[in-house]
């Protein structure tokens, strides 16, 4: 393990040089390409500001609401449409038509339904997330061994019973995994919408105010701290997921014969 | 259900399923009938229909033709609740994110029966295999042998009037599968469960039985009904040498066998 981590903050270390070199030789105006200690400075000095955490705190909880709608929707559909051969058929073409249309594009919907608002976030994220979402839990509801199944209708479960009892925790990992997936691009898309849908706040209506000013700097740092919010939220999610599932083959590491 | 009444009772059982050929008979026309406590072998090659007939006696699978009693009652198209079965791939059967001991209670939890007697029914059943100290481990985490001793446990923990397994030692090593097949007679014996016993190898299934049906290649047809009248206790070395054992495994191994050399005779001009 820490073999790993030596070797990822190589690669940091490596990038972070690149870049402080290639600020210092001066190409472009310092305003609009700090040095990489300049950012680091300022991310810092902004993560102490309790006005620029109030953001952050902001986008997180519409990240977070998105999220969670789109789990409340996605995962029952996901298994409806994982254990109903006839109901996946009927909406398959739906799922693989709407699911490419990117959130942005429907930012002027969102706009014209909520106005520009949280909740005009909320929904693009909501769209976003869901897909990666349902389409996990269909995949998962799949996978789930057929002998599995048979070994509940020995026990004379009903349907449902089965779905919940031996369905739903056999694609458990699966369904996690869209939910780890699609936080990856729940915070970018949080962000963005806030930037051109939400009531300028969080941290996308503060990059907006922000690159008004005169200086970049701003910027690069809040970039830099959506980067590392992002990178700590998948970690956090996959220390969870091996929490939860341990007995999942993907998180054994070793199995005895 | 009147006393004296067999658990079990298969009628012209016939099942057919649709291929891209047309309708493919697994079973033609089976009869038999298995009486209270009775451990009765099924026996016969690869592909004869053997796991298909414990699937429509299970109720799982709906049979084509004929019927099926069980207790004195015909299937309706799902499983009786006086029978449990053990199949045959035991990682695939047992839920991985449960411990042995919920595991094995899971069917009682089905049956939503109260808090204390489900603890003393699956603690009496875990013990009854020997893994009583393995109740807080993951199925993952035992080997082949002790997990299909979980899956036999959790099949007894509903005290079942009939217990179907389908080839359960098929996948594990022929030490194990010794050890495996003790454990089921001691256990026929304590719970007086009567046993209906899938099986591809002949030794074993003269080994276990009171009586051994012997199916032929598909599809299958009833070839004999042959009563075991080996001693019990049963001795893995004792009892395979007694003559009568190796007798009838012989005469049930021709029969086998002679199916295809009359088909061959048949096909030849």
């Amino acid at each position: 393990m820490p073999k790993t981590i030596w070797r990822g903050l190589l690669g940091v270390l490596v990038l972070l040089a690149l870049w402080q070199g290639t600020a210092a030789v001066g190409f472009v105006r310092p305003e609009y390409y700090p040095s990489a200690t300049r950012v680091l400075a300022e991310a810092a000095y902004l993560l102490a500001q309790p006005s620029f955490l109030y953001e952050v705190a902001v986008t997180l909880a519409s990240m977070f609401a998105g999220l969670v709608l789109a789990s409340l929707v996605a995962i029952p559909l996901g298994c409806l449409l994982g254990t109903s051969a006839v109901a996946y058929r009927m909406t398959t073409l739906l799922v693989e038509t709407m699911r490419p249309i990117p959130a942005l594009a429907l930012a002027p919907l969102a706009i014209l339904l909520f106005g520009l608002s949280n909740i005009a976030t909320v929904a693009l994220v909501v769209w976003t997330t869901s897909w990666p979402i349902l389409i996990n839990s269909i995949y998962g509801m799949h996978q789930v061994d057929p002998v599995a199944w048979e070994t509940g209708r020995s026990f004379r479960m009903t349907r449902a019973a089965i779905v919940l009892r031996v369905a739903l925790p056999s694609a458990a990992p699966f369904i996690a995994t869209g939910i780890r997936v699609s936080l990856g691009i729940a915070l970018a898309v949080t962000v963005a919408a806030e930037m051109i849908a939400g009531s300028g706040n969080g941290l996308g209506g503060w990059i907006v105010e922000a690159s008004s000013g005169g200086s970049l700097l701003p910027v690069y740092a809040a970039a830099l701290v959506v980067g590392i919010l992002g990178f700590l939220l998948n970690r956090i999610v996959e220390w969870g997921e091996r929490r939860l599932f341990p007995w999942h083959e993907s998180q054994r590491r070793e199995v005895r014969s | 259900m009147k006393a004296g009444e067999p658990v079990l009772v298969v009628e012209d059982l016939t099942y057919a399923y649709r291929t891209q050929e047309g309708m493919l008979e697994a079973i033609a026309g089976l009869s038999f009938a298995v009486a209270e406590g009775e451990f009765v072998s099924i026996v016969g090659p690869s592909g004869s229909g053997k796991t298909t007939l414990l699937k429509v006696v299970a109720g799982l699978l709906r049979a084509t033709g004929g019927r099926v009693l069980v207790s004195g009652r015909p299937l309706s198209g799902e499983v009786p609740p006086e029978v449990a079965l053990v199949f045959q791939d035991y990682a695939r059967s047992l839920f991985p994110w449960l411990n042995i001991r919920a595991n094995v209670a899971f069917p009682l939890q089905a049956k939503r029966l109260p808090r204390p007697e489900v603890e003393r029914l699956s603690a009496e059943s875990l013990e009854a295999v020997g893994l009583a100290a393995f109740a807080r481990r993951y199925p993952w985490e035992l080997s082949g042998g002790m997990q299909q001793r979980v899956a036999i446990a959790r099949a007894l923990a509903c005290r079942p009037r009939l217990l179907l397994m389908d080839e359960p030692f098929a996948s594990v090593d022929a030490q194990t599968r010794a050890d495996l097949e003790d454990l089921v007679l001691r256990v026929h014996e304590a719970f007086g469960t009567t046993i209906l016993f899938v099986t591809h190898d002949i030794d074993e299934s003269v080994y276990l039985a009171d009586r051994v049906l012997v199916l032929s290649p598909h599809p299958a047809r009833l070839l004999r009904d042959a009563a075991v009248h080996l001693p019990r206790p049963r001795d893995q070395v004792e009892t395979r040498e007694h003559p009568d054992f190796v007798h009838l495994r012989a005469e049930i191994a021709s029969l086998i066998r002679r199916p295809r050399a009359v088909a061959e005779r048949v096909e030849s001009p």
